[in-house]
Order: structure tokens, then C-alpha cells, then sequence
């Protein structure tokens, strides 16, 4: 078991490892270069020569990879070129408020997912099953800046109940930002919902008719313990990592929910860092993302490892 | 037991809407909670009476909201003459010495009440207000406005280095006295004192005002927040009288579409951002007006002239032929503009040509390419990017009127990061576009020979002689005769098609006042009102 979870662990090291060789050549490979891309119509052979000698644009590739490298590892994510400050500091609380807004919407979005989840597997090809079925559909096929603008419409302009956009700045306290998260939170909310529940209502309707259930309905147990006491447990184990892969989208992928709401989140903050080629700001954030994409499915394998005793050996199943 | 879970439930979901609908509650009771202690204060102390007299009481006027994009990626600063100055707290906490008149581009008095040149126009003598005070209470003088000039001149990278070249000196024998002494006669250096750029600090204060924002503005500055919201509070000391709002919020929105929606949604009070798409979405808004406002804004085709091809006089006006400026206008920007005649001078100038020349004309333009040797056709690459918003479409019309005389336009799409400095400047065909400027600052900034920017690389000694002579004519009537024979030059011959002015779009909050029909370089901040009510 031991030797299980440390092989997981180093894999993941190797897989950081490689991501970050792939976003630090992707990103140089983008046309064009930083210092032309930041000063832009007024450059002059100068004020260019003077931008690359003092962020070292003219050293050879594999020597800056390698010196960016050693300073990730010792937690020093360099300095962003066009906003001439350190990334750790312009990260800092936009992280913080992608985390918040990530967090809130999961907390609706994941339990509601499940209850109509296991309504619809119990309730399958029934009215419920079908309007929840179809419904979820619509919400996850729909783009999220289509879902956004609609609710913008309906929400902010129409019934005047919520703020269209975010209007903070990106250091205001929680509760301020809360008041300001409803409509991407129930974005959001839309287009995860449908994965977690299409997953759930599956397992759930597997479990169901399911020998051991049979079984307790022979016996005469309760409809109700049947479902939350020996359906339910099994039917959940494999969303654990449907859930892990639905967070990890959430922190990532927002970007565009958090551009079209104006979200002051590391998003936002990424999609303005490409367009401004600002190459160790967009490094940054895709490590910190990628960090946490692997941390999370390293934990769902972990925990799945944990609850369900078929996978504790090292030799596998 | 079952029914007793269901009890529960429901008990908490009833706490639950009583919290949530307690906290909607309190948003609005705010600003009422506010008001009757100010008003108390009021009563209680007499010696702020004096105060209330004069001022409108606080709570009247409103809060101004309003976007602004990223420009300069975030990097914007509070330095008047920076590239990357951030303009619109620089408009709000910084005076000049003159300011354009509501309706054209003619200076008036703002910080100088009067100015006279000598009878060549070499010296200059500007008087100042003597009842201007800066936010920190001290006086301006002679002495703060050398020292403004000084930074205009010298400061790093300064954009109106190049227009106070001219200023050869600056003598202040009294304290409400500048004499500019020029290196040359320039009748129309008021312009140039004009630019929106050239504003008066306080002597001493540079860098510190970069973090401060003290000026002598209508208003000051509270919090400095570039990416998020900046805070401005009104100067009720103003010498021009206390402003028409309380306080002005400036958010920047980095996505264009998400501030239109705001705006709709009234979280802020106009935005000048709009596209002629976007009108219909305020068709049923009662609340906003939407105004079409001109401006000498433009995007245009550059030939060098200089090189092969177009170093060929009738190739150059083989190509200013075969546009229809007014399809261009219609089809780039739903015909929310001005045609223009190859000139970026702002509309309303004085000096600016009435009309164009001549219309689009195949044939002529085809005899022409015949004169120049291209009989059998043209064919040449127009290089562009995804910089301005109306090339893509500025390019593909002109690929098409130009088809019609025989001239086949290769568009040749490159990095937009990459366009100023692979592109631009040095292929022979390219897009480009400009902000609005004065005839003088126009015709010498981006066409004098050997300037840094002139981008159609147009190097023509009678044409700079034309603004010399210009600069030196005391007579108007005179002087016009010299900047119109150098538009004309530029229109019948000139590297650079100008095809139109954009437009700008603006949606407002129709309980503002005072809210002016021009760009917003020329708004008198001082004067527009937003009562509290209006929201």
C-alpha cells in the first residue's frame, strides 16, 4: 500500500516535471517576442536591446529553462515583464478569489448533482428522470458564455435581482466578493452539474438492480435504507473521481466565465497574460493549475484506493 | 420520524430565506443611514456654515461610474506625458494652461487667463489665475509651470517632447507671469500648449504624484487602482467652482463586451466603448441615450514612398483612386463616422480642407497604373493584424474596389504583437491607425521629414516648407493658405489613404448632465453632473 502511494506520488513529480518543460517551450514557441510585443508601435532598437538585456531574453533557451526551473523549486515564480512586478504578488489574490468562487460553486453544484442524480436513477425513464435527464443536458451543451450572457440578460437587466458583472477590486474581502459571485457561481453550476449527475444516475440504477439490493428488498428492508444504506455508497464511489476532474476543470477552466463576469480571478488574469505575451506570468499560472489538476487526481485515486478494498494491492485488481 | 426530519427541514430553509432576505434589505437602507447624521452635523456646528453656503450639500450630487479598457496592458501611470499615461485620472486630477473651446479646436483659458506673442511669434507670454491652489492647499505659480514645462521636455520618454521642441527657454520674472522663448515663430503655439497632455504639476512632485495624483484638478485622487477601481473625490476648493459629482469611480473592464452589459444593466453610467451592434441592445432603455459622437480617431493604408513600388508618384494616386470612402465608412463601421480626404485632423479644425478632391474613378485610376507601367495589372501585399478593430474589414474592401481597376491585394495577416515592429515601417504596404490630432501636430508629427514616426516615409521639402511658412504667419487667412496646400499635397499624392474618422458610440445614463457631444480628451470633468438619485 505504501509503496503503492509513493509510486503515485513520484509519478506525479514526473508528470510536473514534463508539463513544465511543454508550457515553458510552448509558451516561447508563440509568435513574436515578449519585448516587441510590450513596446509595441513606439520600440526602438534601444529601448528593445535594454528590455531583453534586463530580463535576459538573450541567454540561449535551454539556459533560462533551466534558471527558471531552479527558481519554481525554490518558490520564486520571476518577475512579469509587462506589469514589472513579481507573478507571486499579481497571483496572489486572484487566486485566492478563483478558489472562493471554485469552492462556493461546488458546494452547491456537487450535492445538487448527486440528489437529482440518485432522483433519476431511481425514478429512471420516469417524468423526474426525463426533465432532469434533459434539462442538465441543455445546461452542460450550452456554452458558458452563452449560459452567462442569457443569465445576464434575464438576471441583471431584465429583473434587475443581481449585478451583471463583477465590479471590485481583486483585494476585496470574501463576503464583499460573495455579494458579487451569484450569477457565475449559478453559471458555473449549470455546466458541471450534468457530468456528476449523468454518472451518479447510472451507478445508482447499476446498484439497484444489483444482487445484494435484490437481495435486501427479499428481506423486506425499508425502500429508504435500501437506497441511503447499501445503494448509495456503492453508487458514489466511482463519482469520486468525476468530482476530483469537476474541480480541477472548475479552477482551470473558469477563465471564460470569469472574463465574461469580469471576474478578478487567476483566469482572467491568464487570458490577459497571453495577450500581453507576458511569458513568466502565463508560466506561472499554467504550473499552479497544473500543480493542482494533479494533486487533485492524485488525491481521488487515493481516497478510491482508501474506500474501496479491490484496488489496496500493488498488483492491481 | 420521517415527518419530524421534514419539520426540520423546513424550519432551517425558513431561517435560511429570513437571513437571505434581511441582507437584500441592508443594501439599500445604507445611503439613507448616511444622510441625517451629515445633516445633524449640520445644525450642530456653525462654523461649517460658511462652507454649506458655498458648496452644494454632499449628498445631492452622485457617484460617476464609468470603464476604461486596458490600453497599455495594466501598466498605466499617472505620469500626463508617459506612453503609457493612464489617461483618465490624469484628465481628472491635472489642469493645463489652456483648454479647447466646447464646439472646435480653438484654445481657451483654463489655468493661463490670457496669452499674447510678441509681434513674430517667437515669445510668448502667458498670465496665470492667481486664485489656483493645489490639493495640498499650495499656491500655483510661474515657478510650478517651468517646472512642468521642464518635465514635458525632458522627462523619460516624454510623447510631447517633440511638439515643446520649439521652447528654446521659459522666464518667469513674476509669480503669475511664463514667458516662452521659441527657437522659431509658431503663431499657433497655443495648440500646442493645448495638447492633453501638457499638464501643470506642482513643482517638486515628480515621481511622487505618480503614487499621490496631486494636481490642481477638480478632483483628487483616493485610491489608485489601476486593473480594478480607481477612486476620485471631488475638489470642492476648485477655482472653477465645485465639481457637479461627489465622487467618480473609474473601473477597468478588460473585456469589452462585459462592460457593455454593465452599462446596460446601469452599474455604470456610460461607456464610450460601444459598436454600432450594440445600439439595438438600448433600443428599450428608457434610461440611456445613445450619442454618436465624432472624432478625428482613424485607421488607414500606408505606402512608403521612399521604396519601389510606390516610390512611383502615379501608382500612389492609382491607389487613392479606386476608393469609395463612403462604401468604406458604411460597410467598416455602419456609417458611424466622418469621410475624411486622407487627413487625420480633428473635425471642426480650422484649418482642415472642406472637401475631397476627387471620388473613386476606375478608369482614371487605370490610366494612371498604365502611366506607371503596370498596364497589365498590380499586384502587391497589404500587410495588417489583429491590432484595430476595423481592419479586417478596411482591408477587404479595399481589396475589392481595388480589383475593379486591376489591382489584385494580397492580405497578408501577421502576429498582432509582432505588427509595429515586423510590419509596420517596413513593408511597403501596411494598416495603421492614429488618435486624433491638431492640423500642426498632424502635418509635423507623422509627415515632416526625418520625424520618427513617419510612417509613409514622405520626404518632400516644399511640403516642409509649407509648415514652416505656416508656423510663421501672423496672418490667419495666410497661414490656412499654407496647411491647406500641404493637406492637398497629402490627399493628391501622399503615401497614406485615409479613408474616414470613427465614430464614437457612447450609451448614458439619461439623468446625467451635462455630458458633452465631443471625445472625452476635450470633457470639461468640471461641469458634468449625476445627482444622487440618478442610478
Amino acid at each position: 500500500m505504501i509503496i503503492l502511494i509513493a509510486r503515485r506520488l513520484i509519478l506525479s513529480l514526473v508528470t510536473l516535471f514534463i508539463i513544465s518543460l511543454i508550457v515553458y517551450v510552448g509558451v516561447e514557441a508563440l509568435p513574436g517576442d515578449s519585448a516587441t510585443g510590450y513596446l509595441g508601435q513606439w520600440a526602438t532598437p534601444e529601448s528593445l536591446a535594454a528590455l531583453r538585456e534586463e530580463f535576459g531574453l538573450n541567454d540561449p533557451i535551454h539556459v533560462r529553462y533551466i534558471n527558471w526551473l531552479g527558481d519554481i523549486l525554490r518558490g520564486d515564480l520571476g518577475v512579469s515583464m509587462v506589469k514589472r512586478k513579481p507573478v507571486a504578488e499579481l497571483i496572489g489574490n486572484r487566486f485566492r478569489n478563483t478558489v472562493v468562487l471554485t469552492i462556493t460553486s461546488a458546494l452547491v453544484g456537487i450535492p445538487l448533482a448527486i440528489i437529482l442524480g440518485v432522483i433519476a436513477g431511481l425514478m429512471r425513464d420516469k417524468l423526474p428522470d426525463v426533465i432532469i435527464s434533459t434539462t442538465s443536458i441543455v445546461a452542460m451543451t450550452l456554452p458558458g458564455f452563452v449560459t452567462a450572457t442569457v443569465l445576464i440578460y434575464i438576471f441583471a437587466i431584465r429583473l434587475e435581482w443581481f449585478p451583471a458583472i463583477t465590479l471590485v477590486p481583486s483585494d476585496v474581502s470574501v463576503i464583499e466578493l460573495l455579494d458579487t459571485m451569484l450569477l457565475p457561481i449559478i453559471t458555473l453550476t449549470m455546466i458541471m452539474v450534468a457530468h456528476i449527475l449523468r454518472l451518479v444516475r447510472t451507478n445508482m440504477i447499476d446498484v439497484m438492480v444489483s444482487d445484494y439490493v435484490q437481495m435486501a428488498r427479499l428481506k423486506g428492508v425499508p425502500a429508504r435504507q435500501i437506497v441511503f444504506k447499501h445503494a448509495l455508497p456503492n453508487a458514489m464511489l466511482p463519482t469520486i473521481n468525476i468530482v476530483a476532474l469537476t474541480l480541477a476543470w472548475l479552477v482551470g477552466g473558469v477563465a471564460i466565465i470569469e472574463t465574461v463576469f469580469n471576474f478578478p480571478g487567476i483566469g482572467k488574469l491568464l487570458i490577459d497574460a497571453i495577450t500581453d505575451r507576458d511569458f513568466a506570468l502565463v508560466q506561472g499560472i499554467a504550473m499552479i493549475l497544473s500543480g493542482i489538476y494533479i494533486a487533485l487526481n492524485l488525491t481521488a485515486d487515493l481516497l478510491s484506493l482508501v474506500l474501496n478494498p479491490k484496488l489496496r494491492t500493488a498488483r492491481g485488481h | 420520524m420521517f415527518t419530524k426530519k421534514i419539520h426540520w427541514l423546513i424550519t432551517i430553509l425558513v431561517v435560511l430565506t429570513m437571513i437571505l432576505t434581511a441582507c437584500k434589505g441592508a443594501a439599500p437602507e445604507e445611503p439613507v443611514a448616511e444622510e441625517p447624521p451629515a445633516e445633524v452635523e449640520v445644525v450642530e456646528e456653525p462654523p461649517t456654515e460658511e462652507e454649506v453656503v458655498e458648496e452644494p450639500p454632499a449628498e445631492t450630487r452622485g457617484v460617476l461610474r464609468y470603464n476604461t479598457g486596458i490600453v497599455y496592458g495594466g501598466l498605466e501611470n499617472l505620469n500626463p506625458v508617459d506612453p503609457n499615461r493612464f489617461w483618465p485620472p490624469i484628465s481628472l486630477l491635472f489642469d493645463r494652461l489652456a483648454t479647447p473651446a466646447d464646439d472646435e479646436m480653438r484654445p481657451t483659458p483654463s489655468l493661463a487667463k490670457s496669452w499674447e506673442s510678441n509681434a513674430t511669434g517667437e515669445v510668448w507670454t502667458f498670465t496665470l489665475r492667481d486664485d489656483v491652489y493645489f490639493h495640498d492647499g499650495t499656491q500655483l505659480t510661474s515657478a510650478d509651470v517651468a517646472y512642468s514645462v521642464d518635465h514635458w521636455l525632458n522627462a523619460e520618454a516624454s510623447v510631447i517632447a517633440g511638439s515643446f521642441g520649439v521652447v528654446e527657454s521659459v522666464d518667469t520674472p513674476d509669480d503669475f507671469t511664463v514667458v516662452f522663448n521659441l527657437t522659431q515663430p509658431v503663431v499657433d503655439f497655443p495648440l500646442i500648449v493645448m495638447d492633453y497632455r501638457a499638464r501643470v504639476l506642482k513643482k517638486g512632485s515628480f515621481p511622487d504624484i505618480m503614487e499621490t495624483g496631486m494636481g490642481s484638478g477638480p478632483f483628487k485622487l483616493e485610491t489608485l487602482d489601476v486593473g480594478g477601481v480607481t477612486v476620485l473625490v471631488a475638489n470642492d476648493d476648485y477655482w472653477d467652482g465645485p465639481p457637479g459629482v461627489a465622487v467618480i469611480e473609474v473601473f477597468m473592464i478588460a473585456d469589452n463586451e462585459a462592460a457593455i452589459q454593465a452599462t446596460r444593466a446601469g452599474q455604470i453610467d456610460f461607456s464610450i466603448d460601444l459598436i454600432a451592434d450594440h445600439i439595438p441592445m438600448f433600443d428599450d432603455a428608457d434610461d440611456f441615450v445613445i450619442d454618436i459622437i465624432p472624432t478625428g480617431n482613424w485607421s488607414g493604408f500606408v505606402m512608403r514612398t521612399d521604396i519601389p513600388p510606390f516610390d512611383n508618384l502615379d501608382l500612389r494616386q492609382a491607389m487613392h483612386l479606386v476608393v469609395d470612402r463612403q462604401e468604406m465608412l458604411d460597410l467598416a463601421l455602419a456609417g458611424l463616422g466622418e469621410v475624411s480626404c486622407d487627413l487625420g485632423i480633428t473635425p471642426g479644425d480650422p484649418y482642415l480642407i472642406p472637401e475631397c478632391l476627387y471620388e473613386q474613378d476606375f478608369e482614371a485610376a487605370a490610366a494612371k497604373l498604365a502611366d506607371a507601367g503596370y498596364a497589365d495589372g498590380f499586384e502587391i501585399d497589404l500587410y495588417t493584424a489583429d491590432v484595430c478593430s476595423d481592419w479586417t474589414a478596411l482591408t477587404e474592401i479595399f481589396q475589392q474596389q481595388a480589383a475593379n481597376a486591376g489591382i489584385e491585394v494580397n492580405i497578408v495577416n501577421v502576429s498582432s504583437d509582432g505588427f509595429w515592429a515586423e510590419a509596420w515601417m517596413i513593408q511597403p504596404f501596411v494598416m495603421t491607425c492614429w488618435n486624433e490630432r491638431t492640423t500642426d501636430q498632424f502635418l509635423n508629427e507623422i509627415y515632416r521629414s526625418g520625424g520618427s514616426w513617419n510612417e509613409s516615409f514622405w520626404n518632400v521639402p516644399e511640403f516642409d516648407a509649407l509648415l514652416d511658412a505656416a508656423r510663421a504667419e501672423m496672418d490667419f487667412e495666410k497661414r490656412k493658405e499654407h496647411y491647406q496646400a500641404a493637406q492637398t499635397m497629402l490627399h493628391m499624392d501622399g503615401g497614406t489613404i485615409i479613408p474616414y474618422y470613427s465614430g464614437m458610440v457612447r450609451a448614458a445614463k439619461t439623468c446625467l448632465g451635462e455630458l458633452p457631444q465631443i471625445g472625452l480628451f476635450f470633457a470639461d470633468w468640471n461641469h458634468i453632473t449625476k445627482p444622487a438619485d440618478c442610478e
